[in-house]
């Protein structure tokens, strides 16, 4: 148990900048994860702090040890990899065993008989202790591989996507039984992963990464609610978040977002929001692009008030209980979702209104959010 | 199918009728053999041809004495050709000495093509060395056995000249029969320079089969170990060699097989003596068949040369395909 702090970390390939100037601290006991699309350094990341990867520059602590220059074995740190990365020639019990026997501390045989079976236990896996890798199934040689990372009780947990091979369903349950694990173990865990929906329901604080640049670190509900920035606004949230470019004007202390399809006024409490960013509109009109999340949308048959704009149905995608609704404007499709009940067709005119506490706004050049 | 106004045009083709016996009769053949047989039949009419049919009569053969005058027919011997090799000075000599011949050749092999595999996996210059690594195999190991014999040559081999400096070497000859230094229980200094020469050209192979196995041991593996808390040996032991392990047994069985027949080099080096000190058994198999013309007691030899390779290359199969879980 220990928290893990990242100094101005740099991870070089050649010319290539896999991750740049990453400064970031997991606390102690927390679940923080790595969110970001492929290639954008979140790996590269975790194999810094595994000691598989040298760090270009910069320098990362496990604890309040620099950890650099200390071999991975030496870290005491437990990794999951992507492909469990479980040994074929040992029984499950000998993979649980390996690292209780080889590692830095030295155990007796009882207590590794202890530790292997009560790790099995928790991870319900004691009925395959002597059979092989190749005998089991994906999701039973993931928890195997998990069974292997928690026997030793390491200082830090490192999973590298460690589910994303499961079909749909065992993942969504292992998102459970690991966030799970991870409370009852009470152990520093850092996951790894390209799935926004893992994050958001599994970790304490996330960080996400685009490009090898750290966008924005946070708790899942200031990412979520907060993003800081488009891409971070866009990657999180599934069906993402709508981006409609328009233009933010002011006439005295009536502010207006308008396009071509809408005109909408803004509250103090936004304009205020814009002032507090350093949005300033004394040289006049703005570009800018307006955030609103598919469920943000009040859908109607009939034009509801005047900052309703019309649209036509794309298409629908009923979900069971939720419907996705595509709906054009001028120049923008947009995602909706809404219950399923509304009796909406193909090429039915609707109305839509955009509701004004749940908006979002960003600069069309920095790309940065304003609210 | 013809019809009778074709027919009329051109009396040569056959009518239905005709063509009906024909046809009868090539399904008959047809129905005589299964059709996988029946497309497997030339390749098994050429295997036959070169390999079962020499193979039986080498069976037979090993029962007669072979007579080459002309006018004299074979007598046949029953097992005399096997039972008098019990008392067979040179054939005990020749096991005993192949015998010999495997365990110094395969382990210095193994061990030495390992250790280098090893050492050059994933680093610089990889490719340079291993260039330079496989020549010797690229070599005729006629030219090795020519190349080896300058380099023991009493008056310039430059082999004989720094054994002599460095005081390892006693006798007038390398080639001699006498004990090596050091250690009597080995056979001669003769015989150990054979296997040197062998291993020298030979150890490239197993280098090359082994650092192939060693590319393919997966690198997450290797990384979890790494992370595991085990170290550089832990690791070779644990992880490396039983990823590697069937490649290893493989080019075992390749250079036991190898061995079984390897009479060229020991032809050029020392023509199996000095005094029948390196005369492993195929070379004085060479002699009992094309030196003495004793060609039943040579089929004899050669055939329990065969059954000892089937039986070892059954024995490294089975330990090779017989996996835990797999």
């Amino acid at each position: 148990m220990a928290k893990v702090t990242l100094n101005h970390v740099w991870k070089r390939y050649g010319k290539i900048e896999a991750v740049i100037d990453l400064s970031a601290e997991c606390k102690d006991r927390e679940f923080f994860c790595l969110l970001g699309p492929s290639g954008c350094g979140k790996s590269s990341t975790l194999r810094m702090i595994a000691g598989l990867e040298e760090i270009s520059e910069g320098e990362i602590l496990i604890g309040d040890t620099v950890v650099n220059k200390v071999e991975p074995k030496d870290r005491d740190i437990a990794m999951v990899f992507e492909s469990y990365a479980l040994y074929p020639h040992k029984t499950v019990y000998a993979n649980m065993a390996f690292p209780l026997r080889v590692g830095k501390r030295s155990y007796t045989n009882s207590e590794i008989k202890d530790r292997v079976h009560k790790a099995a236990k928790i991870l319900e896996i004691s009925e395959f202790l002597d059979r092989y890798p190749k005998q089991l199934s994906g999701g039973q040689r993931q928890r195997v591989a998990i069974g292997r990372a928690i026997v030793r009780e390491p200082l830090v947990f490192l999973m590298d996507e460690p589910i994303s091979h499961l079909d749909a369903k065992l993942r969504t349950h292992m998102r459970g039984e690991l966030k799970h694990l991870q409370k009852v173990l009470n152990h520093t865990m850092i996951y790894v992963t390209h799935d926004q929906l893992e994050a958001m329901s599994m970790a304490d604080r996330i960080a996400i990464m685009n490009l090898g640049i750290l966008q924005q670190l946070g708790t899942p509900d200031e990412i979520f609610n907060q993003p800081v920035n488009q891409f971070v606004a866009g990657f999180v949230g599934d069906p993402p978040m709508n981006f409609i470019d328009c233009t933010l004007e002011a006439s005295g202390d009536n502010w207006q977002l308008t396009n071509d399809s809408f005109k909408i006024s803004m509250s103090p409490e936004l304009i205020a929001k814009f002032k507090g960013k350093n949005g300033d509109l004394s040289s006049g009109p703005m570009e800018v692009v307006l955030g609103v999340r598919p469920e943000n949308f009040i859908i109607t048959n009939e034009k509801g008030n005047e900052e309703s704009f019309p649209g036509e149905v794309y298409v629908t995608e009923p979900l069971g209980e939720d419907m996705i609704v595509d709906v054009t404007i001028p120049k923008n499709k947009l995602k909706l979702k809404t219950s399923v009940d509304l009796d909406i067709r193909m090429g039915d005119k609707v109305w839509l209104e955009a509701m004004k506490n749940k908006i979002h706004l960003f600069n069309r050049k920095t790309q940065q959010a304003y609210f | 199918m013809v019809d009778s106004k074709e027919k009329a045009i051109n009396p040569q083709i056959p009518t239905l009728q005709e063509e009906g016996v024909a046809q009868r009769l090539f399904s008959r053949i047809k129905g005589l053999l299964p059709f996988h047989l029946w497309i497997m039949l030339p390749t098994i009419i050429v295997l036959a041809a070169i390999t079962i049919y020499p193979f039986v009569w080498m069976v037979v053969m090993s029962f007669k004495e072979t007579a080459m005058n002309p006018g004299e027919s074979d007598v046949w011997v029953g097992l005399y050709n096997y039972t008098r090799l019990l008392d067979d000075e040179p054939f005990i000599n020749g096991v005993k000495l192949l015998l010999w011949y495997f365990l110094l050749c395969l382990s210095i092999e193994m061990l030495l093509g390992t250790s280098v595999a090893l050492l050059i996996n994933n680093i610089k210059f990889e490719n340079f060395f291993i260039i330079i690594f496989i020549m010797p195999m690229m070599v005729a190991p006629i030219i090795v056995g020519y190349l080896f014999r300058f380099l023991y040559n009493v008056s310039f081999g430059w082999g004989f000249w720094l054994l002599k400096s460095l005081g390892l070497m006693s006798g007038e000859t390398i080639l001699a029969n006498a004990k090596p230094w050091l250690f009597s229980f080995f056979p001669s200094t003769a015989f150990m320079a054979v296997v040197a020469a062998d291993v020298w050209e030979w150890t490239p192979l197993i280098f090359l089969i082994v650092l192939a196995g060693l590319k393919a041991v997966p690198q997450d593996q290797l990384e979890a170990a790494r992370v595991d808390g085990a170290g550089p040996v832990r690791t070779f032991l644990e992880v490396t060699l039983p990823n590697i392990k069937s490649v290893l047994l493989i080019a075992l069985v390749v250079r036991l097989m190898d061995n079984v027949r390897y009479i060229d080099l020991i032809y050029v080096l020392t023509k199996g003596g000095p005094a029948d000190t390196t005369k492993i058994l195929p070379f004085y198999l060479y002699n009992v068949s094309f030196r003495y013309f004793e060609f039943g007691r040579g089929a004899a030899i050669g055939f329990i040369l065969l059954l000892f390779t089937i039986f070892m290359g059954l024995f490294f199969v089975n330990v090779v395909f017989k996996k835990k879980g797999v």
